[in-house]
């Protein structure tokens, strides 16, 4: 019976709710539906109730409108067919200023068409309402479709912000859906009661406090409204008055905590989700230990950085072997000890596991919980941990320590470069009485002094020799600059190479034409000759082989190539630590031998004016291999 | 060489003692007759007092730009040879060479140049001289 009605208006109610959260194709749906029963009844009405549909539906508008003809049945039916048009027009047709105007405009038909039919049952019922009313279950469907026509045209008028106009639309709704459970002769009470808790339970799904507040005074005006109308007309005034008024106190009440609930409810899931951002963000986690239990529990983010998909407790135990690096298992199980103790943990470092199966470093702290309130005096139940992943930050301390080193040295460096070239003028203003005035004296000199003096232009020669290569380490020697050919000036060297190096050494060269490269003849072929005096010692004169190579490479396509000057020995090799220190000036590990230590420094000094690289690959025991690249003077064409 | 050389006279301008001391010995060895002074302006006192035929002058000294020892010489006299050294092969020596050149130097000398190069450049000197009068006359 007035199920009827209540479809009708559930049907377009609905259609225009999902309209509201966005389902624009399930609102459409649901209008379709609403106007093929609008359709049908009005097809029904039209063949005399041939078809039975009427029955189905409107049955309340027809018998309401017993006393105005046939008239009333067929507004119904246009009514609600109307209304189901309109949700249809809001779902599928975007916003305009046309589509406003007609859905507004039709919308306030709509609504004026249900107030008619409100006053004219209260017209009918000659203007008190009572038990025998025949209209009053079509009251409360008349009702919903006024709120349904009064929400579309708020939703029309303003085109967005569904705020409002959705509360409406939950009372329609939900009120009809209660209607439709209800049997006709229950009591207002009751309605109202079983209506108010599933609006309490819809209410804190939302998680929106301020519908209970709605929903609380909803239920006031219902009450109210229940003490006007008097239902039956035969129960005792007082009762009826005192039954709502507790009724209103049990509302308000209810409305109360539940509002609180909820408040606190938001509180609390919001200062949860800060907290997991802050954590994930700072690559923190942190965890809490029961001291009685001995169980684990961390936050989502020390969930995830432990790979604790469950996120479940975890006896503290099996989480440390899990996770913690076997030589840290023992400092982290003091943490607890001592939590025991009373001592909180300030910070330790130490090494996981992680989810990903990586090693990770973590630095922990630990914070004391504290039975009877958690004051200092209470005896200790559990142990919070904050860890925080440091494994980036110690990677860039590392790295930065290393930056910082390298500066460091090539400050050194640059001093030194600096005194060399400083103290080289004076050594030169120094050596120049000797080479100048000893020539001229041994010429005159009978042959004994002459031989004496010869000596000492010769160590003059060589000590100025010796400031030059000293400047050349400083990389400030002056030197011509011309185009080499690496391959023709390594091949015109052999002779001098091969004089240099012991017999039982063989040489074998693999020159293949090269592209010029700029640069000093003079410093290359001390580089060369650098190289030569250090693979023949690192072979030594038990003999072996130490090949040179020139050859043109390109590195990567559409690289510009390099000419590449390789040397490599097959002598004793040397390990990483002697590989990364061998280009630093003055190291050497031949100071038996008299190595300077500055031969190799010189080799990059060269490919570094020469704007080349120099790379060395060693293996203990089976030689090594430095490989010189020069970029070429002209860039060779593309063949 | 046992040709008789032109006796010339000679400048040296050079802050450091014991080249001053080195050179002037060697060179009046070689039979020339030099004067050396420490400073610039007491080498350009000297010099518009009595001309030399060659000014051998540092280029970096303490006491005065080497290089406006050049300049101002070769303001003063056409004539004269000046041979300019520097004492350090760096580029800031090589820079100050090619500078001096500029300004109006003949010759270029790094130190330590050897004994010959210096008497190669004097006979050179001389000879040039030698035949400029022989022209002349």
């Amino acid at each position: 019976m007035k199920f009827n009605a209540a479809v009708a208006a559930l049907v377009a109610s609905g259609g225009f709710w999902m309209h509201l959260k966005g389902w624009s194709r399930t609102s459409a749906a649901l209008a379709a539906i609403g106007t093929f029963i609008g359709m049908a009844t009005l097809a029904d009405l039209a063949l005399g109730g041939g078809l039975g549909t009427g029955e189905m539906l409107l049955l309340d508008w027809t018998s309401a409108s017993a006393g105005m003809g046939g008239l009333m049945p067929v507004a119904g039916a246009i009514f609600v067919t109307t209304l189901s048009l309109l949700v249809g027009a809001v779902a599928l047709v975007p916003a305009s200023v046309l589509r406003n105007t007609i859905v507004q405009v039709v919308s306030l038909i709509a609504m004026a068409v249900a107030f008619e039919v409100l006053a004219g049952a209260v017209a009918q019922s000659g203007g008190t309402i009572t038990s025998d009313f025949p209209g009053r279950l079509s009251l409360p469907g008349t009702i919903c479709a006024l709120a349904l026509a009064t929400g579309i045209f708020i939703d029309s008028w303003r085109s967005q912000g569904p705020t409002v106009v959705d509360r409406s639309v939950w009372v329609a709704l939900l009120y009809c859906i209660a209607l439709a459970t209800l049997d006709r002769y229950t009591p207002l009470e009751l309605n109202i009661g079983i209506c108010y808790i599933p609006l309490v339970y819809l209410a804190v799904r939302a998680e929106r406090p301020a519908v209970i507040i709605d929903l609380a005074a909803l239920a006031t005006a219902m009450i109210l409204l229940g003490i006007l109308v008097s239902p039956r007309g035969e129960v005792n005034v007082s009762i009826v008055l005192i039954n709502r008024a507790l009724a209103l106190v049990a509302v308000w009440f209810i409305a109360f905590l539940v509002h609180k609930l909820l408040v606190e409810r938001n509180r609390y899931r919001r200062a949860q989700i800060h907290l997991a951002a802050a954590q994930t963000l700072a690559k923190c986690g942190s965890f809490e230990v029961d001291l009685v239990t001995m169980t684990l529990r961390g936050s989502r983010a020390f969930d995830a950085m432990h790979g604790r998909p469950d996120r479940g407790e975890e006896p503290w135990v099996r989480f440390v072997e899990r996770t913690v690096a076997p030589d840290d298992r023992q400092v982290l199980a003091e943490v607890v000890a001592s939590a025991r103790r009373g001592i909180a943990t300030h910070r330790l470092d130490y090494s996981f596991v992680s989810a990903a199966g990586t090693a990770r470093n973590a630095a922990l702290q630990t914070q004391l919980l504290r039975g009877d309130g958690g004051g200092d005096g209470g005896s200790v139940t559990g142990v919070i941990g904050v860890v925080q992943d440091v494994t980036e930050q110690r990677a860039a301390d590392a790295h930065h320590a290393e930056i910082e080193m390298q500066l460091r040295h090539s400050q050194k460096l640059e001093s030194l470069g600096v005194l060399v070239g400083s103290l080289s003028h004076d050594l030169n203003n120094t050596l120049l009485p000797i080479t100048m005035v000893a020539p001229l004296l041994a010429r005159s000199a009978d042959p004994a002094t002459r031989e004496g003096l010869e000596m000492i232009t010769d160590a003059a020669g060589r000590a100025r020799e010796l400031v030059r290569e000293i400047l050349a380490f400083s990389r400030k020697e002056a030197t011509s600059v011309g185009t080499i050919r690496l391959d023709l000036l390594v091949a015109q060297a052999m002779t001098i190479i091969r004089a240099g190096i012991p017999v039982t050494i063989q040489i074998v060269a693999d020159l293949q034409p090269v592209p010029e490269i700029v640069g000093s003849k003079g410093q290359i072929y001390q580089a060369v000759l650098n190289l030569m005096t250090n693979a023949a010692q690192a072979v030594g004169e038990a003999g072996g082989t130490i090949t040179i190579a020139v050859d043109y490479r390109t590195m990567a396509p559409n690289d510009e190539g390099r000419v590449c000057l390789s040397v490599a020995d097959n002598g004793a090799g040397m390990d990483d630590a002697t590989r990364q220190r061998i280009f630093e000036p003055f190291f050497t590990n031949r100071v038996a031998s008299g190595g300077t230590g500055l031969g190799l420094s010189i080799v990059r000094g060269v490919v570094q004016t020469h704007g080349g690289s120099i790379s060395v690959q060693s293996t203990i025991g089976q030689g090594t291999r430095f490989d010189l690249l020069f970029p070429p003077s002209v860039q060779a064409e593309a063949t | 060489m046992t040709r008789n050389r032109r006796r010339l006279r000679i400048l040296l301008i050079d802050d450091e003692e014991a080249i001053r001391r080195s050179i002037t010995f060697v060179v009046r060895t070689l039979g020339h007759e030099i004067v050396a002074v420490a400073s610039v302006a007491e080498g350009i006192v000297h010099f518009s007092g009595s001309p030399s035929d060659v000014v051998i002058t540092d280029m970096m000294m303490p006491t005065g730009s080497g290089l406006e020892a050049v300049t101002r010489i070769r303001d003063l006299s056409t004539a004269v040879t000046i041979i300019a050294v520097s004492g350090s092969v760096d580029s800031s020596g090589t820079g100050l060479l090619n500078a001096a050149r500029d300004a109006g130097a003949d010759h270029c000398l790094n130190k330590p140049f050897s004994l010959s190069e210096l008497e190669a450049l004097l006979d050179t000197v001389a000879e040039t001289l030698d035949a400029a009068n022989d022209g002349a006359n």
